[in-house]
């Protein structure tokens, strides 16, 4: 056998030799895994199957006495219902859009601060600083910036001459989702950037000199050298933020509301107003496992693409 | 018996031990109030222990009523104590629906006037307050009973009245000879002439969307002169697509089209960035005002010009103006508070002469008749005579209600017709 090379096959026969040891972990085993798996349970697992199964009864909210099941009506319901199909439209859009943006920008700028020249140690810190913002400060943050005819932005836009009327970014139809889209990959550029940087630093050198050497430029550099060796980190990354997209709620809630006449309705927080609103728990929970299938979707392809790749 | 099953005696042992605490924590006894007629009491038991309120209103002069009853409370019940918690109003009703769902609601709960009362009501989770209020309380209006009557049984203490009515700048309309206009056209020209002066008409903030359903309320007492449609159409008799409700939407897109109103509504918040065009004299009016937030507008106004109030012209001249008006703050105790004596006894400073007193010095108006002060201002006689004949502006049906705040967005962004709006409030009914 070669030098350094794991003998898979034999590491097999032993431990199927062994079958006690492969079939009963230790009890300080089990003491290690459980609080884990406890919290997992009682805080991600049993939330979804209670509210998996609200989803099929019909519920205000106030005494479970009053539950009542309902079947799958909560469900062909929405299929007619045209605030839910705008909310969904919307949160795809919000989703793709913030993905993308939060990609191209989070990659690039992580490709300057890998540069390592003066000043990138505080570009990274700066930019990874609206991270540590609770979303709430960020939505109230922008809807002063954005808000109104004299919110700083519309005063900077007038005073530099670029437009001669106010522009009205959270009122108008128009406008409300893209500001919310550009509020949200402000706030997570850093992260995705921080992400990606870390990835670059997995990337061997020896490559990326050999391709130099070879005379690639920077874009074929970027297209046939890191990106495909950045693919885990890639997938993860987009994963993460898909799953962002899908349950983005705080940063709509606070900057619009959903509005101007839904506009901004996503599906969160049409949930919510049918949760909290109007005390159709049934409905709200429908749409919550609707948000819960749509990101296990997502995590499916991630998946796939995976093991594609290996 | 080894030592591996001695520890696991002990641990049922523990185990056994804690439930029984946290039971007994859980069974200490509620102190309640008896809600049946004839075992009503006719004296006040002793209060004791901390009476937990909540409410939203920290904005205005709300807040010195509360702490002069709050005073006045602790000084008559030593050893007694309130505590209480103001919570946004964005927030209110979520954490109030958990906390009534939890079963660990506040003793005395402030509660809005729309659809979320009658749903809260229908959860059983509330106390009837008929025998309360008939023992140590003011009479209460007949309107203001009527709103907190749901299947003939009183469910919260209203405890003062408004009305709201468009504010507008007294020297700016002086300095540009404008006088408060008597019908539709008259406040379309108006805001033609302000926008000549380089002002705004009437600034409105729709963004957390409740101001455009009141727009949509103060319009119903012209276009369903009988008042009785609103009430009708919570009821299923009429449909929401009646042509009086459907007219209410129009004159509002009516006004959105003759640029009654300051542009940008539903990207401002009202009492924040359109108040602040009405500060700020860039617009020449704003709506809507109550007497919960004159205090707030006077302190901004800060003196720099002087303001009255007026109601929405009616649409034709000649006609009375209507403002619409309601129950500004009402109060309920859940049946799982802990402390119901307490919460009896807090409601009862709010309301006694003394709490009257300082209702009436701040310009609010108790929901029971009182004298007009001899040194009332013009803005509180406004408030008193304006309410004498005020539109209700309540929707029941909590989906219906949300349709029209949605629907009313797209009126003021001129998307959407009063037809449309009625129709989206038809179909919520419907579902």
């Amino acid at each position: 056998m070669e030098k350094g090379v794991i003998n898979l096959r034999a590491m097999t026969r032993d431990s199927a030799a062994t079958p006690e040891r492969r079939h009963h972990p230790s009890t300080i085993g089990i003491a290690l895994v459980a609080p884990t798996v406890g919290i997992f349970l009682g805080f991600a697992a049993l939330p979804v199957i209670v509210v998996g199964v609200t989803s099929l009864a019909d519920w205000t909210g106030f005494d479970l006495a009053d539950v009542q099941w309902a079947g799958i009506s909560n469900y062909s319901n929405l299929l007619t219902d045209e605030i839910f199909w705008r909310a969904f439209v919307n949160t795809l859009i919000f989703t793709v859009a913030t993905t993308v943006l939060l990609n191209v920008v989070g990659y690039m700028l992580a490709l300057l601060v890998n540069t390592r020249v003066r000043g990138t140690g505080l570009l990274k810190f700066v930019v990874f600083l609206p991270v540590l913002l609770s979303p709430i400060i960020v939505g109230l943050m922008w809807s002063n910036l954005l808000g109104g005819a004299g919110g700083g932005v519309n005063v900077v836009l007038m005073q530099l001459g670029l437009t001669d009327a106010p522009i009205f970014f959270l009122g108008d139809p128009s406008w409300a989702l893209f500001s919310i889209i550009a509020a949200t990959v402000w706030q997570f550029a850093g992260y995705d950037m921080l992400l990606f940087y870390v990835g670059l630093q997995s990337v061997p050198k020896s490559l990326v000199e050999a391709a130099t050497l070879d005379g690639a430029k920077w874009f074929q550099l970027q297209r046939y050298v890191v990106i495909p060796a950045m693919v885990p980190v890639i997938s993860v990354v987009v994963l993460l933020n898909v799953i962002g997209g899908l349950r983005i709620f705080d940063v709509v809630y606070v900057m619009t509301r959903g509005g101007p006449n839904r506009a901004t309705e996503v599906l969160a927080t049409y949930m919510y107003e049918l949760g909290f609103g109007i005390n159709l728990m049934g409905p709200a929970s429908a749409v919550a496992i609707v948000i819960v299938a749509l990101a296990f979707v997502a995590a499916l392809v991630r998946s796939r693409v995976s093991l594609r790749d290996e | 018996m080894n030592s591996h099953r001695k520890n696991k005696i002990s641990l049922v042992a523990v185990v056994l031990a804690a439930a029984m605490t946290v039971a007994a924590c859980g069974s200490s006894s509620t102190d309640t109030v008896s809600t049946d007629t004839e075992s009503a009491p006719t004296t006040s038991p002793a209060v004791t222990g901390t009476v937990e309120v909540w409410t939203w209103n920290n904005e205005g002069d709300y807040v010195k009523v509360d702490e002069d009853a709050v005073a006045r409370f602790e000084a008559a019940n030593p050893g007694a104590t309130i505590k209480i918690t103001y919570i946004p109003y964005a927030d209110y009703v979520t954490k109030l629906k958990a906390a009534i769902a939890a079963g660990s609601p506040p003793d005395v709960a402030q509660i809005p006037w729309a659809g979320e009362f009658r749903d809260i009501v229908e959860s059983g989770k509330l106390l009837p307050l008929d025998d309360v209020l008939a023992d140590g309380f003011p009479e209460f209006s007949d309107p203001a009973m009527n709103a907190v009557t749901i299947a003939g049984q009183k469910w919260a203490l209203p405890l003062d009245l408004n009305t709201l009515q468009i504010a507008y700048n007294k020297d700016m309309f002086e300095s540009f000879g404008l006088t408060p206009p008597t019908s539709a056209e008259e406040l379309k020209t108006l805001a033609a002439k302000l926008d000549a002066e380089g002002k705004f008409g009437i600034s409105v903030g729709d963004k957390d969307q409740w101001v455009g359903g009141d727009l949509w309320f103060a319009q119903l007492p012209y276009t369903d002169p009988s008042g009785q449609a609103l009430a009708a159409a919570d009821a299923s008799e009429v449909p929401w697509t009646d042509p009086v409700l459907v007219a209410a939407g129009d004159v509002v897109a009516d006004y959105v089209k003759s640029g009654v109103f300051a542009p940008g509504a539903n990207s401002m918040s009202s009492f924040v960035e359109a108040l602040d065009l009405f500060v700020g004299q860039q617009s020449g009016m704003f709506y809507p005002v109550g007497n919960f937030i004159s205090g707030g507008i006077e302190e901004k106004v800060a003196g720099a010009f002087k303001w009255d109030l007026m109601p929405f012209p009616p649409l034709e001249a000649g006609g009375a103006a209507i403002a619409t008006g309601g129950i500004a703050r009402m109060f309920t105790i859940p049946v799982e508070a802990q402390n119901q004596t307490g919460a009896v006894a807090f409601l009862r400073a709010l309301t006694d002469s003394k709490g009257e007193a300082t209702l009436t010095k701040y310009n609010f108006i108790p929901a029971w008749s009182v004298e007009t002060p001899a040194d009332a201002s013009p803005l509180y006689s406004s408030f008193l005579e304006a309410q004498s004949d005020a539109a209700s502006r309540v929707i029941y049906t909590s989906p219906v209600y949300t349709a029209l705040l949605n629907g009313m967005q797209g009126v003021l962004d001129g998307s959407q017709s009063g037809a449309q709006v009625s129709e989206s409030m038809q179909n919520a009914m419907n579902q």
